[in-house]
């Protein structure tokens, strides 16, 4: 029960101090006034009773101070007397209190919010039944390595090799889905009868289709995703067998998968999955399945028990080959195909892909900010602990304990370290945030702020600010008062120019500059990238999508209909030019073959590779690509007339050597693979009738590609259906005139039209991330930078008041010490600006494939870094200059 | 200025329970009273009563509260507290037992 009691008391001593106080007081004066009173009742005189009373307490405030000891200072006092001085002590100096809150939250925070993102990103896992035992397959043609698998390479994999416990493959696409309440646009999938059982999830609802379901003829089956479920249809279960429609097609509901699972990416959930055979009856000439060519799946796969990653990839380097060329023999190169099992347990994802680099970079940049808050950090408290000094010896010589010192500093680190962390727990949560702007789709994954980092930041941090807040006190303790209070003794050589704290500087200036020339590289590729020509005008114009289906429109009559509105939107004023194509640049689409050009002899490991596309009458006109030789496709150009095809320069080049190509028969491989077959008499016999000039096909950053146009209008199929339409400049005319044009021709279609800036500002997404995230870090790299400098400054200066008062007195101007002093900084300067010149170099491996035409040496970047760089040394030792120059040289050698 | 010896010190503390265990008081009539019942035999310094009450309190054997005194000034008074009175009882009876050790002892005839 006691406790009670003394809990109660030993709070109030700690929390209302203040309060205890005055009644301390209270009570004695309390005491004195009765015994004086007493004393004058006794009949002595007023003063003298008063006295007695006093005398007879034997020293009022030694008493007071015995009461407070017997009250007794517990590990709670001690440590409330400790955080009350730290606070009071940090308030004094906002400066440095600022700065090293500062630094620990850029430190903590930016590193916390990299790997939160990155941890998801790249990490979480598919919410399947073992999800390690998942692999992805990387295959590696032509035109590079992707995931992608046409369906023959599926049905090879299931079947033809003895590999594979389950093979699972899906394309996505957006549908129209009708329901008997709604009509919507929803995220589709075509997956295998075999997709949920190797992936191994469960239905929440009814059941999941299998290969029974995925039959040619069959096919009229949907599986739900849960969260579509829950939106749509409220979570009601009825929902099993109901009827619904995608794109004007009849499928019955058989199930809905498990919460959570939202298809094999992670973080695009599909709301529909459909069996791949349904593709005939959503797009019945949609010929994906059949084409070899058509690497429009993606796969993850399961190995059978007992075969190990190594075995089967042994055997798939043996097999693939003949695998991919029974399909599409090229016997014209020597050039072989790999297939490469990857760990697939986090699933397929495009932003990983895309950004993992960019991410590892910035993680990079990230790790240089915590170095520079150590550091910075470091130089911080070491600087103010040579201030303390004289406090220190004084505190000392009273009387107080050696720990007691030790344990003070260290409160005062852990106050700080604390406090950053709290605001750098702020600042992870708003960069994260930031970061995800740059990261598409990301709105369905819970990007948590991953605790380990932030612990381990945290604990790095701690661990630097306990190391640095305790050395001073532990320096202290050892010097003798008689040095530490000698002004002279302080100057000689104690620590005016403490080697540890300039060593430190430098290396902040030196991890600085590399991040100034980190965030300029990729701010001067970032521009190269907008500025680089792509080979044609990409100013004014627009694609249009016109998915015609939905209007009731097929076949045959979609290419009429195309004409006809290519031709009207031709004679709209306001428009320019309007054409088609299949595949719009740099949208990542690619379509490629391998091209047989007679007279051309091939010399070993050359590549035939070529990349297609399919454009309409006018194309090169609208997107303003020079026809250098011959002529641009016409009407004329149809299924009627001869084969015909346009070559850019680059093909020119590579295979004519000179010679004129316009006239030239040429065949592709598939034509050639495939010669009885009529549908690919497309690729057969082509007559160039143009060269136009050089133009990017898939990226701005690829080099040129040898690119052939096909017409049109020649084949079976018309292909190219996407509009790219250039409006008149300075006309005003804008997306309204074209959607006029098209909702009167084609009422009841859905369009879609973009402006083309649209489709380029996508590809420079990533570029465009790292650029802003580097210029922030260069800036805070800067700051930081700035800040160390300027402490170390300061404190020289301080430490050198006597030296430089002397000088004065000897005869220096103000004008001469300023020099004096900023020419310590720029020495410090220089050399951190040397070290951070050869880092980027070395460092500038790391960004290998991601910097555009540009390079540490690049003049811009050079000059731009050596005048930040200067500035901040500037800007920094200013203060301390004019400091050093207004010492009045009386005071200083009076000062004491 | 030395602290008392740990032996004052807890027979001071043992009278001040006792004083208190009467009736509440304030300091000062807590010195008074000393000085009354032990007819100015027990010397007790004021300087040394109030760090005495002070620990008395943080240990819980006693608890203050600030009241009207008999002037109408307030002070602050003192009162046992539950465990303050075994404190008490137990002490007390230590005592008895000590003295009465020390009694026969002393009352030892030569021879």
């Amino acid at each position: 029960m006691r406790w009670i009691y003394k809990l109660r008391l030993r709070l109030r001593s700690v929390f209302r101090r203040g309060a205890c106080e005055r009644e301390l007081s209270a009570e004695i004066d309390d005491h004195l006034a009765r015994q004086t009173e007493q004393n004058a009742v006794r009949g002595m005189p007023a003063e003298e009773a008063r006295f007695a009373a006093l005398r007879a307490l034997d020293g009022v405030e030694l008493r007071k101070e015995e009461c407070r000891d017997r009250r007794g200072t517990g590990w709670l006092d001690r440590l409330m007397q400790d955080l009350r001085y730290a606070l009071r002590t940090l308030r004094r100096k906002p400066g440095f209190t600022l700065a090293a809150i500062l630094s620990l939250a850029l430190g903590i925070g930016a590193n916390t919010a990299v790997f939160s993102v990155m941890n998801t990103l790249l990490l979480t896992k598919l919410p399947v039944r073992d999800p390690d035992g998942l692999y992805q397959l990387i295959a590696t043609r032509r035109t590079g390595s992707s995931n992608s698998v046409s369906y023959a390479n599926f049905q090879k994999l299931q079947s033809g090799l003895n590999l594979f416990q389950g093979v699972a493959i899906w394309n996505d696409n957006d549908w129209q889905f009708e329901s008997d309440q709604t009509r919507t646009i929803v995220h589709g999938s075509l997956a295998s009868g075999s997709f949920y059982d190797v992936l191994g999830v469960r239905p929440a609802l009814g059941r999941l289709f299998t290969n029974d379901d995925d039959q040619a003829g069959g096919a009229s089956v949907a599986v739900l995703g849960y969260g579509f479920w829950q939106r749509q249809y409220s979570g009601d279960p009825g929902v099993i067998g109901k009827t619904i429609r995608i794109e004007g097609s009849q499928f019955t509901v058989i199930g809905v998968t498990q919460e959570g699972f939202g298809g094999a990416e992670i973080n695009y959930p599909r709301d529909i999955t459909l069996p791949v055979h349904a593709l005939k009856r959503l797009v019945p000439s949609d010929m994906m399945l059949e084409n070899p060519g058509s690497y429009a799946f993606s796969a993850l796969v399961r190995l059978r028990p007992g075969v190990s990653v190594a075995a089967a990839q042994s055997v798939l380097g043996q097999m693939w080959p003949r695998l991919e060329e029974g399909e599409a023999p090229m016997a014209y190169d020597n050039w072989k195909p790999k297939l490469q099992i990857v760990p697939g347990a986090s699933g397929v994802s495009g932003a990983r892909s895309e950004f993992s680099q960019a991410l590892i970079v910035v993680m990079a940049l990230v790790g240089i900010v915590l170095l520079m808050m150590c550091a910075n950090l470091a130089s911080l408290l070491l600087a103010r602990a040579l201030g303390r000094r004289k406090e220190m010896a004084v505190r000392l010589a009273m009387g107080a304990g050696r720990w007691r010192l030790i344990r003070q500093s260290l409160t005062e680190a852990l106050l700080l370290a604390a406090c950053g962390g709290a605001a750098a727990l702020a600042l992870a949560k708003f960069l994260t945030q930031a970061l995800l702007l740059f990261v598409p789709a990301s709105g369905f994954l819970s990007f948590r702020l991953d605790a380990r980092m932030l612990l381990f930041a945290s604990a790095v941090s701690l661990a630097a600010a306990l190391l640095f807040g305790s050395i001073p006190a532990f320096q202290s303790v050892r010097v003798p008062l008689s040095v530490a209070m000698n002004e002279a003794g302080r100057s000689a050589g104690l620590g005016r120019r403490s080697p540890l704290t300039r060593a430190i500087v430098v290396l902040q200036v030196a991890v600085s500059m590399v991040l100034v020339i980190g965030s300029l590289l990729f701010v001067c590729s970032l521009q190269n990238l907008s500025n680089a020509s792509l080979g044609f005008n990409r100013a004014g114009l627009y694609l249009m999508d016109v998915n015609m289906q939905r209007a009731g429109i097929h076949g045959p009559q979609t290419v009429l209909l195309s004409r006809r509105i290519q031709d009207e939107l031709n004679s709209t004023p306001g428009i320019a030019a309007a054409s088609l194509m299949r595949i719009p640049p740099l949208s990542g689409g690619i379509w490629w073959d391998s091209a047989v050009v007679p007279g051309h002899t091939l010399a070993t490991d050359e590549s035939t590779t070529v990349f297609l596309n399919q454009v309409a009458p006018g194309y090169f006109r609208t997107l303003e690509i020079p026809v250098l030789q011959g002529r641009e496709f016409t009407i004329a150009d149809d299924r009627g007339s001869p084969r015909v095809a346009i070559i850019n320069r680059s093909f020119a080049r590579h295979f004519f050597e000179g010679r004129n190509p316009v006239g030239t028969v040429i065949n592709l491989g598939y034509g050639i693979a495939f010669a009885n077959n009529p549908r690919y008499a497309a690729f057969r016999n082509m007559l160039i009738v143009g060269v136009v000039a050089d133009s990017k096909y898939a990226s701005s950053r690829e080099s040129q590609k040898d690119l052939i146009y096909l017409a049109s209008y020649q084949t079976g199929q018309d292909l190219a259906n996407t509009f790219v339409v250039r409006m008149t400049p300075g006309s005003g005319a804008g997306a309204a005139a074209i959607r006029a044009v098209a909702n009167r021709l084609a009422a009841g279609a859905d369009l879609n039209i973009r402006p083309y800036t649209a489709v380029f500002e996508r590809t420079m997404q990533t570029d465009r991330m790292v650029a802003a995230l580097s210029a922030i870090f260069g800036l805070a790299g800067i700051l930081l930078a700035c800040v160390g400098l300027y402490g170390t400054m300061a404190q020289s200066v301080a430490a050198r008041t006597g030296e430089i008062g002397i000088r004065m007195t000897l005869g220096a101007h103000a004008g001469e010490v300023q020099k004096m002093v900023l020419r310590d900084a720029l020495g410090l300067l220089a050399v951190g600006a040397m070290a951070g010149l050869a880092l980027s170099f070395a460092a500038v491996r790391l960004t290998q494939g991601m910097l555009f035409n540009t390079r540490p040496s690049d003049p811009r970047v050079l000059t731009g870094s050596l005048l930040v760089m200067g500035l901040v040394g500037l800007v920094a030792a200013w203060l301390p200059a004019r400091r050093a120059s207004k010492i009045d040289p009386m005071t200083s050698l009076r000062h004491d | 200025m030395s602290k008392p010896s740990d032996l004052i010190q807890g027979t001071l503390d043992l009278l001040i329970l006792k004083i208190l265990a009467l009736e509440p008081l304030h300091g000062w009539a807590i010195g008074q009273r000393l000085r009354q019942v032990s007819t100015e035999i027990l010397q007790v310094s004021d300087g040394s009563l109030y760090p005495a009450l002070h620990k008395l309190e943080q240990e819980g054997w006693i608890k203050s509260e600030w009241k009207p005194s008999e002037n109408n000034r307030k002070a602050k008074f003192y009162s046992l507290t539950r465990p303050g009175r075994r404190k008490l009882e137990k002490e007390a009876a230590q005592w008895d037992r000590l003295s009465g050790a020390i009694t026969q002892v002393l009352r030892l005839e030569q021879g």
